[in-house]
Parts: structure tokens; C-alpha cells; sequence
């Protein structure tokens, strides 16, 4: 829609400078500005996962077993060239292991494959319950825990509530008229 | 500020030595009679009744193939144009330049019959308007007579370049329209420091637009050299409009206090983008130091807690915004009024602002002189910076 013109408004539509006060008017001033920072979507990102590092280092030096340990890496999967930091416990790296060579055994014929793919996850399963519940016993029992623990749903919780699409990065400005 | 000051530039042309001559006439020809109706409304402030009665003058005249028709369609179009009605007024503007290329007894000179087609030709092609407009506002700057035509010419090109978002073309027209500021209706120094709010702005868009092309998905990086020139104009706004920022403190903002705001506004973006890239801008010659009359007021500070959040939507996309809140303190230094004076971009940032801006407060600074004021108003630039 077209704008209508300034001059028109300037002459049709309200004050264009104000009217002096019966006490003798203050200059108007220009305070210091204040400066709001937020965290873009790349740094954001990037913050939780200094968050996540800071929660998993914790959890693994206070643990009370060593393959509840959580150990983070990049990973290429398959269908994509893009690496993908996957976290997860020793434990579940060890079964998942464990479950390819029962593959491999089975394939090859082996009677003593050391224990069935779903025996694997059945165990998995069963040691996720117990991490779970160390986790929170220790997040209740430690307070540096508790604390990087509650940055990480912080942050988490910024990124969830951003909305899918992104808008311009400065939209045009407001026109004079268009109040 | 009336209907008559608005059409001063119509009156002029509309009432030539054979309109006088034939008042004292005593038969009274359509024409004449409705071109009285026209003067007539124009005094009452009666803007419909004067489009109304402009437009039975010309088409009387236009009936008769009369004398005086490129005057009556020039006069007609420039009136819509300042009432806002730039499709209703190219037909007569594209008649009153046709007439006036075509003759030159017609009574209107062709250089002004091109700035108001170009005006009325922005709404219907603005391509052509345009390039039909750049080209008569530098005949006109040229030839140094024709300030009052070119001047709304030049606002207007500037204002739809900006909207269509061809930012080069916007700074120039805002940047003639600085060197034609004796032309506005209001006044001059005012008109220059929209004019360089304008070149800021568009210097400020251009810069953005053109390091955001290409392939990259990075965020859009302002270069120094063109953060320097839109400062630079920015704060030539700002020491030009200052004095226009002061009183009507009834609540509602005047168009000066907004101009002034949205100044601010604009040079609290280019900081707010200039610290999200990790620069800092230069300080431009003169930007900082106190206006005049400004001693007797305390320094002050607006104490911004809570702070206001950032706007998530924003953030997704590396967005940097700015708002500027205008407070109005009393004798004890409180905030009895405050509101948004202006917000880049609209939307989030400013609601963010006006979320919590009812909690904030205004503080005396520790290094303010004794007896200092505490009433008065502040204007406080709030920046969104996305790092």
C-alpha cells in the first residue's frame, strides 16, 4: 500500500512541534543507552553444549560406576555428510558393540555369540533406569551438579520456545505517517 | 498548521492575472464559478469540497478546450498528491504535462508539470515515476527556482525507493531532498533532519542489503566505511532535530518528538549491529556533547531492571534491533510518563520493551551538579544486540 504524503500529513494530522510550557521547559536529553545481548542461534548452539560438557564432566567424576560415564563425540551418519555430536553412556556404546559382534557371530554361524541382539537392548534398557536414577539421586546430593544441570534446561528451554521460521534480519523502518 | 498552508503551492499556480480579470466579469462561465467554489472550500478548510470543486473547474475547462486547463490539472493533481491521493491524481497530471510540453503559453511551466506526474506516477509505475522523478528533481535542483515543488518530490522518491527497498536510490533523493530543505512548508532545519535521518537509514539498509547477497547463510556484515557515513548522518539528524524534541507533554508524541525518536532509533541499530559484529563504532565530530541549554539538567540514567527480554524470533536470525523510550520526569526525578518513541524494526523489541518498562526508574547520576533539575524529558536508546 502506498504511503500517503508527508507534507499532507504534516499539515492535516496533529502538533509537528510541541507547544511550550507555562513553566520555563527543560531541555530534553539523551540518557546513556542500555545495551540488551542475546544469544544467536549458532551461539546458543554452541552454549548448550558447554552446558551439556559442564553437566556430563561433573556426573562422571561423582558417579559411583565408571561405564555410567557419558562421553559425547561428532558422528557421520549414514545419509548425510553433515558430523552430529551424539552423547551417550559407556555402557550403551559397549552394548551396542556387543550386539554388532552377535551379529557378526550369528552370520558366521557361531554358536556361542555371547547373548542375542535383544538380550543386548534388554540390558541397555535395564542399565538407562539405573542411570536415570544415579543422575537424579546425585543432581538432589551436589550442588555444582544441580546448578549446571539447571543452566542446561535454561538454555534448552530458550531454544525450545524460538519458533521455526526466521524473519528478516531489520525490517523497514517506520514511516513518519504511519502512526 | 491548515488546508491553505498545505496548498499554497496549488493556490499560487491556480490563480493567474486571467482568473482576476474575469471575476469582475459580469457572466459568469462554469469554470470561473467552480474554480470560486475551489478558493472558497480551501478557506473553509474544506479539503473534499475543494478536490470536488477543482476537479468541475478542470473538466469545464477541459470541455471548452479552454486556456487555462493545464493550470486547472496541475492545480487538481497537486492537491490530491497532498491529500494522500496519488492514483486519482496521475490523470490529471499526465494531462497537465502533456498540455504543458506541448505549449508554452499553457500557464505551467513543464518542469513542474514533471515533478507532480512523477509524484502521481509513483503510485501507478513506480519504476517510471522514479526515473521520471530523479531526473526533473536534478533539472530542478539545477535551476534553483522550483525548491517548493522539488522538495516534496524528493521525500516522496525517497520515501517509496526506501519502501521498495532500492536503498542507493533512497540516500539520493533523501539527499537531495537535504539540499532542497528551503522548499519544505515547515521548518528548513527540521526538513534536514528528516532528510538525514533518511541518508542514514537508506546508507545503513544499503550496507546490509549488500554484504547479506550471495550464497552465504551468515549474517549480513556492515562494513566500517558505510557504518561511518550513516553515523555520520545520523548525527547530523540528531543535533538538527534536538531542538524540535522538547514539550507537548499531554501524552501524545509530536511528529518532531517522533522524527527525533526514530533518529535515535536508527543510530541505536547501527551500534546494536556494529557490537553484534564485534566493531565498535566511531563516535561522529560533535555526537555526545551536550545540547545547548542543557547544563541545568541533572544527569541522569534510566535503570532498566528487569531488563527487558530478547525477543526469540529475533535471535533465530542474528537480528539486532533498537528502541527508544521517551520518559518524562517531575521535580522528584519520577517517571509520572513514559512511552515507546520509536521502534527498528516494529514488533517484538518493542513489546519486549513495554513488558517491563512500567518497573523501571529514573536515577540521578553520582557526578550530577547540585541543585540541578530532575523534571524534564529523557529519551534513552535501548539496543538489542545478537551476539
Amino acid at each position: 500500500m502506498r504511503k500517503s504524503s508527508l507534507l499532507a500529513v504534516m499539515a492535516l494530522v496533529g502538533p509537528v512541534f510541541g507547544q511550550a510550557t507555562a513553566q520555563e521547559p527543560s531541555t530534553a536529553i539523551v540518557t546513556d543507552e542500555i545495551v540488551v545481548r542475546g544469544k544467536t542461534g549458532a551461539a546458543l548452539r554452541l552454549e548448550i553444549e558447554r552446558a551439556e560438557n559442564a553437566v556430563f564432566e561433573r556426573f562422571n567424576e561423582i558417579n559411583s560406576r565408571d561405564d555410567l560415564d557419558i562421553r559425547c563425540k561428532s558422528e557421520v551418519r549414514t545419509g548425510t555428510r553433515i558430523p552430529q555430536r551424539v552423547c551417550a553412556p559407556i555402557f550403551l556404546r559397549d552394548a551396542q558393540a556387543a550386539a554388532a559382534q552377535s551379529v557378526v557371530a550369528s552370520l558366521q554361524g557361531s554358536a556361542f555369540d555371547g547373548g542375542s541382539e535383544a538380550f543386548h537392548a534388554a540390558w541397555a534398557s535395564h542399565r538407562y533406569l539405573q542411570l536415570e536414577d544415579e543422575m537424579r539421586r546425585l543432581v538432589r546430593e551436589d550442588e555444582q551438579l544441580l546448578a549446571a544441570m539447571q543452566r542446561l534446561l535454561e538454555l534448552r528451554q530458550t531454544g525450545d520456545q524460538r519458533p521455526a521460521r526466521a524473519r528478516a534480519d531489520v525490517d523497514a523502518p517506520q514511516s513518519e505517517d504511519a502512526r | 498548521m491548515n488546508l491553505r498552508l498545505a496548498f499554497s503551492v496549488t493556490f499560487s499556480l491556480a490563480a493567474p492575472a486571467a482568473f482576476a480579470q474575469a471575476q469582475d466579469a459580469p457572466a459568469v462561465d462554469p469554470v470561473l464559478a467552480h474554480f470560486r467554489e475551489f478558493r472558497a472550500a480551501l478557506d473553509r478548510g474544506d479539503a473534499a469540497a475543494a478536490e470536488a470543486a477543482a476537479q468541475l473547474a478542470y473538466d469545464a475547462s477541459e470541455a471548452v478546450n479552454g486556456q487555462r486547463t493545464a493550470v486547472l490539472a496541475i492545480n487538481l493533481a497537486t492537491l490530491r498528491l497532498d491529500l494522500g491521493k496519488p492514483t486519482a491524481a496521475y490523470a490529471p497530471a499526465q494531462r497537465a504535462h502533456e498540455l504543458a510540453t506541448a505549449n508554452q503559453d499553457s500557464g505551467v511551466d513543464p518542469l513542474v508539470a514533471a515533478l507532480v506526474l512523477g509524484r502521481a506516477e509513483l503510485a501507478v509505475d513506480g519504476a517510471s515515476g522514479a526515473e521520471r522523478l530523479r531526473e526533473a528533481i536534478g533539472q530542478a535542483e539545477r535551476r534553483g527556482d522550483l525548491q517548493n515543488e522539488a522538495y516534496p518530490a524528493a521525500v516522496e522518491l525517497a520515501r517509496t525507493a526506501f519502501a521498495l527497498e532500492q536503498y542507493a536510490l533512497a540516500g539520493e533523493a533523501w539527499a537531495a531532498s537535504d539540499r532542497l530543505a528551503a522548499g519544505s512548508p515547515s521548518d528548513p532545519a527540521f526538513a534536514r533532519g528528516l532528510a538525514r535521518t533518511g541518508e542514514g537509514a537508506a546508507i545503513f539498509m544499503q550496507a546490509t542489503a549488500e554484504s547479506g547477497r550471495g550464497p552465504s547463510t551468515r549474517p549480513a556484515v556492515i562494513a566500517r566505511g558505510a557504518a561511518r557515513d550513516a553515523n555520520a548522518a545520523l548525527a547530523d539528524a540528531l543535533s538538527l532535530l534536538q531542538p524540535f524534541a522538547d514539550g507537548g507533554d499531554e501524552g501524545v508524541l509530536t511528529l518532531a518528538q517522533s522524527a527525533y525518536a526514530h533518529a535515535l532509533a536508527w543510530q541505536g541499530i547501527l551500534r546494536a549491529k556494529m557490537q553484534s559484529q564485534g566493531d565498535e563504532l566511531p563516535r561522529a565530530a560533535g555526537e555526545g556533547t551536550a545540547p545547548p541549554g542543557g547544563a541545568a539538567r541533572c544527569a541522569v540514567r534510566l535503570v532498566a531492571e528487569p531488563p527487558p527480554a530478547y525477543p526469540n524470533d529475533a535471535l533465530l536470525a542474528s537480528g539486532v534491533g533498537a528502541v527508544v523510550i521517551r520518559a518524562r520526569t517531575d521535580a522528584q526525578g519520577a517517571i509520572v510518563e513514559h512511552q515507546i518513541a520509536a521502534a527498528i524494526p516494529a514488533g517484538s523489541f518493542s513489546e519486549a520493551v513495554a513488558a517491563v518498562a512500567d518497573q523501571w526508574r529514573v536515577e540521578v547520576a553520582p557526578d550530577a551538579a547540585p541543585g540541578c533539575r530532575l523534571d524534564g524529558t529523557q529519551y534513552t536508546p535501548i539496543l538489542f544486540v545478537a551476539e
